[in-house]
C-alpha cells in the first residue's frame, strides 16, 4: 500500500521505514493502534470459549448423575413395580429408562462438546449442536412423563387394587392368564410383605379391609379374620404375639397406620427426582446451547 | 278334670307373669377406640358385670343363673318383646332360622355364662363381648353373625335354666347400625388434578425446546445462505480482493520504485530520499 507524504511542499513517495523522517505520524499511529485492537477480541472470545467448554463440563457431570438416579429408580428396591403396574400408571418407569440413557448420551455428547468448542471447526461444532438438540428433545420428554403421571398417585388407587386383588383366586394357568396371574400374586406378596415390615394395615387403616367387599372379605369370617393376619404384631420368629388382641384391634397388637405413606414416598421420590432434575438439567443446557449456537455465528467461514 | 288341669296352668302361667325384673343397665358398644369393634356383621359390646348384681329374690342363683344376650333387628325387638314371658325362650327362635325369611322372627338367644362369672367389679376374664364370633353357624344358639350392614338393638336377659324363663332383663340397648360392606369398584380413583409442579415443567421445558428449536433452523439457514454470499466476494480480479491490514500473514511491503536497487538498506548506508520532478518516475532523480 501506499502512504503519500508531502515535503517541502512536494509529494514524497516511499516505503514505510522512509516515512519516518516525514511527519506523517498520525497514519502510522493509525496502524500501531489496530495493532493493539486485536488481543482485546482474542481475550474475550477465549473468555467465552473458555466459559462454553466450563458449562459443557457440568452438562457432563449432571448427565452421569441423572444416569445413576435413573438407575437407582428403575431398580425398585421397595418392590413396588407391580403394584403401580396394577393401576396401569407404570410411565414413570419409562421416564426413568429415557432418563437413563438420555444422561449417559450428554455425558458422552458433552465432553464431545468441549472438544468441539476448543477445535472451534464448523463441521464438529454443527454436529454438536445437532446432537445435543436430539438429546435435549428425549430429555423434555422424560421429564414430562415422569412429572404428569405423579399426579395419578392418590391412596384410592392403591385402595382398589388392592381390594380387587388381594387374594384373588388364581385363573387357569394359561397364556392368556399369565398377566392376571402375575398381577395377583404380585399385588398379594407385596401387600403382605408391606404389611409385615412396614408395620401397616390396609391404604388408610385396618378398617379398609372391614368397610369394603373383596375376595378377602368373602373368604373370611369378619370375626376370625376382620384383616390379614399380617397386620398382627408378630415377634422376631414370625409368631402372632397375641391373636385375640390383633382381632379386636388392640393398639401395640394390631398394624394400625395405612401403608400409603410405604407405598406413595418412594414412588414420589422417583417422580420428583426424574421430573425436576431433569428440567433443571435442560435449562442449564437451553442457555449453554444458545451459547454455542451464538459461538458458531462468530466463527469466521 | 280337663277343667281344672287347665286353670292350674293358668294360673302358673299367671304366676310367671310380671316376675321380669328390669335393670336400669343400656347395653353398648366398648368406649374404646378399637378398629374392630363394629364389623359389617360382628359387634363388640360391654360385657354385663354389675347388671344384676343388685337383685335379690330371684328363683335362681348367681351359681345358678346364666346371662343370655338378645340382638334384635328391626321388628325383632317388638316380637321378642310380645315372647319374652314364653318358656323355653331360648328355643322359640333358633338361630339358622332367625333371619332367614321376611316373617322371621329377627331375634335370636346366645349364652354368655353364669351370672358368677360376671360379678363387679371384674377381676379377671374379657369384659368385653363380641357378638358373631361363630360366623355362619347352624345350632340353635350359637353365636352367629348378624345380617350384613343391619341395624341392631340388644338386651341381656338373666335365665332360670331350670324353668328356661326370663327372669330378669336389661334396657334396650340403642341402634348400632353395622357396616354395609361398599363395593370397591365404586371407588373414586381418577385423576385428584394437575399439580402446579407439572404444569410448571411441561410448559417450561416446552417452550425451551420450541425456542431451540427455532434457532437450530435459523442456523442452519444462515450457514446455508450466507456462506454462498461470502463465496462471491472471493472472485479474482475484483478490485476488492485484496485484503487490507493482513495481519495473519504480514509480508513486507515492496515498493517498486526501489526495486532496482540491490542492497538492503543499513543504518550505514541508509535510504537517500530522492525527488522526482512532476510525478514523473522516467526522469532522473536528484537526491534530496
Amino acid at each position: 500500500f501506499t502512504i503519500s507524504c508531502y515535503f517541502n511542499e512536494r509529494p514524497v513517495v516511499g516505503s514505510i521505514h522512509s516515512l519516518f523522517g516525514c511527519g506523517c505520524v498520525s497514519q502510522i499511529t493509525l496502524f500501531t493502534e489496530r495493532r493493539n485492537m486485536t488481543p482485546d477480541l482474542d481475550t474475550k472470545d477465549r473468555c467465552f470459549k473458555a466459559l462454553l467448554i466450563w458449562s459443557n463440563l457440568v452438562i457432563a457431570c449432571c448427565g452421569i448423575a441423572l444416569m445413576a438416579m435413573c438407575i437407582f429408580f428403575i431398580s425398585d428396591r421397595g418392590g413396588l413395580y407391580v403394584l403401580v403396574y396394577a393401576t396401569g400408571n407404570d410411565s414413570i418407569w419409562r421416564g426413568a429408562w429415557i432418563g437413563l440413557f438420555t444422561g449417559f448420551a450428554l455425558f458422552c455428547t458433552s465432553i464431545f462438546g468441549m472438544h468441539a468448542i476448543a477445535v472451534s471447526k464448523r463441521n464438529i461444532l454443527l454436529a454438536y449442536i445437532l446432537l445435543m438438540v436430539i438429546i435435549y428433545a428425549f430429555e423434555v420428554a422424560s421429564a414430562i412423563t415422569a412429572a404428569t403421571h405423579k399426579d395419578w398417585f392418590v391412596p384410592n388407587l392403591f385402595l382398589k387394587q388392592m381390594l380387587q386383588n388381594y387374594n384373588k383366586p388364581l385363573p387357569y394357568n394359561l397364556p392368556s392368564t399369565q398377566d392376571q396371574i402375575y398381577v395377583i400374586n404380585g399385588i398379594t406378596e407385596t401387600w403382605n410383605r408391606f404389611m409385615t415390615e412396614s408395620k401397616c394395615c390396609g391404604v388408610y387403616g385396618p378398617k379398609d379391609w372391614v368397610k369394603y367387599e373383596s375376595y378377602f372379605r368373602q373368604q373370611n369370617t369378619d370375626a376370625d379374620y376382620p384383616w390379614p393376619r399380617q397386620c398382627c404384631q408378630q415377634d422376631a420368629m414370625g409368631a402372632i404375639s397375641h391373636l385375640e388382641a390383633c382381632k379386636i384391634g388392640v393398639s401395640p397388637f394390631l398394624h394400625a397406620q395405612g401403608c400409603y405413606d410405604y407405598i406413595a414416598g418412594p414412588l414420589i421420590r422417583h417422580c420428583f427426582g426424574v421430573s425436576w432434575f431433569g428440567f433443571a438439567i435442560l435449562c442449564w443446557t437451553f442457555f449453554v446451547m444458545v451459547g454455542v449456537i451464538f459461538h458458531y455465528t462468530q466463527l469466521d467461514f | 278334670m280337663a277343667l281344672l288341669f287347665y286353670v292350674v296352668l293358668c294360673l302358673s302361667v299367671r304366676t310367671g307373669l310380671g316376675q321380669i325384673v328390669p335393670v336400669n343397665n343400656t347395653p353398648a358398644i366398648i368406649p374404646f377406640s378399637l378398629a374392630g369393634k363394629l364389623t359389617s356383621n360382628s359387634v363388640i359390646l360391654m360385657s354385663p358385670s354389675c347388671y344384676f348384681d343388685s337383685l335379690t329374690s330371684l328363683s335362681c342363683t348367681s351359681a345358678t343363673c346364666e346371662i343370655w344376650l338378645v340382638p334384635a333387628i328391626d321388628t325383632g325387638v317388638s316380637t321378642y318383646d310380645a315372647d319374652k314371658t314364653i318358656s323355653n325362650i331360648d328355643s322359640l327362635s333358633p338361630y339358622p332360622t332367625a333371619f332367614s325369611s321376611n316373617t322371621s322372627k329377627k331375634y335370636f338367644l346366645t349364652k354368655l355364662g353364669l351370672q358368677k362369672d360376671y360379678l363387679c367389679p371384674i377381676v379377671n376374664g374379657p369384659n368385653y363381648f363380641r357378638v358373631g364370633s361363630d360366623g355362619a353357624c347352624s345350632t340353635t344358639n350359637c353365636n352367629g353373625v348378624l345380617p350384613v350392614g343391619s341395624t341392631a338393638r340388644f338386651k341381656y336377659v338373666l335365665i332360670n335354666p331350670a324353668t328356661r324363663t326370663v327372669v330378669a332383663e336389661s334396657l334396650w340397648s340403642n341402634n348400632i347400625p353395622l357396616y354395609s360392606l361398599k363395593d370397591p369398584g365404586s371407588i373414586d380413583d381418577g385423576l385428584a388434578g394437575r399439580s402446579a409442579a407439572m404444569i410448571v415443567i411441561t410448559s417450561i421445558l416446552c417452550s425451551f425446546l420450541a425456542l431451540l428449536l427455532l434457532l437450530l433452523l435459523i442456523l442452519l439457514i444462515y450457514v446455508l445462505c450466507c456462506r454462498k454470499e461470502k463465496q462471491e466476494i472471493q472472485v479474482p480480479g475484483s478490485v476488492r480482493m485484496y485484503d487490507t491490514h493482513n495481519l495473519k500473514g504480514p509480508s513486507p511491503y515492496v515498493n517498486p520504485a526501489y526495486e532496482d536497487e540491490p542492497q538492503r538498506t543499513t543504518a550505514t548506508n541508509p535510504i537517500r530520499l530522492k525527488s522526482y520532478a512532476d510525478y514523473d518516475l522516467t526522469k532522473p532523480a536528484t537526491e534530496l
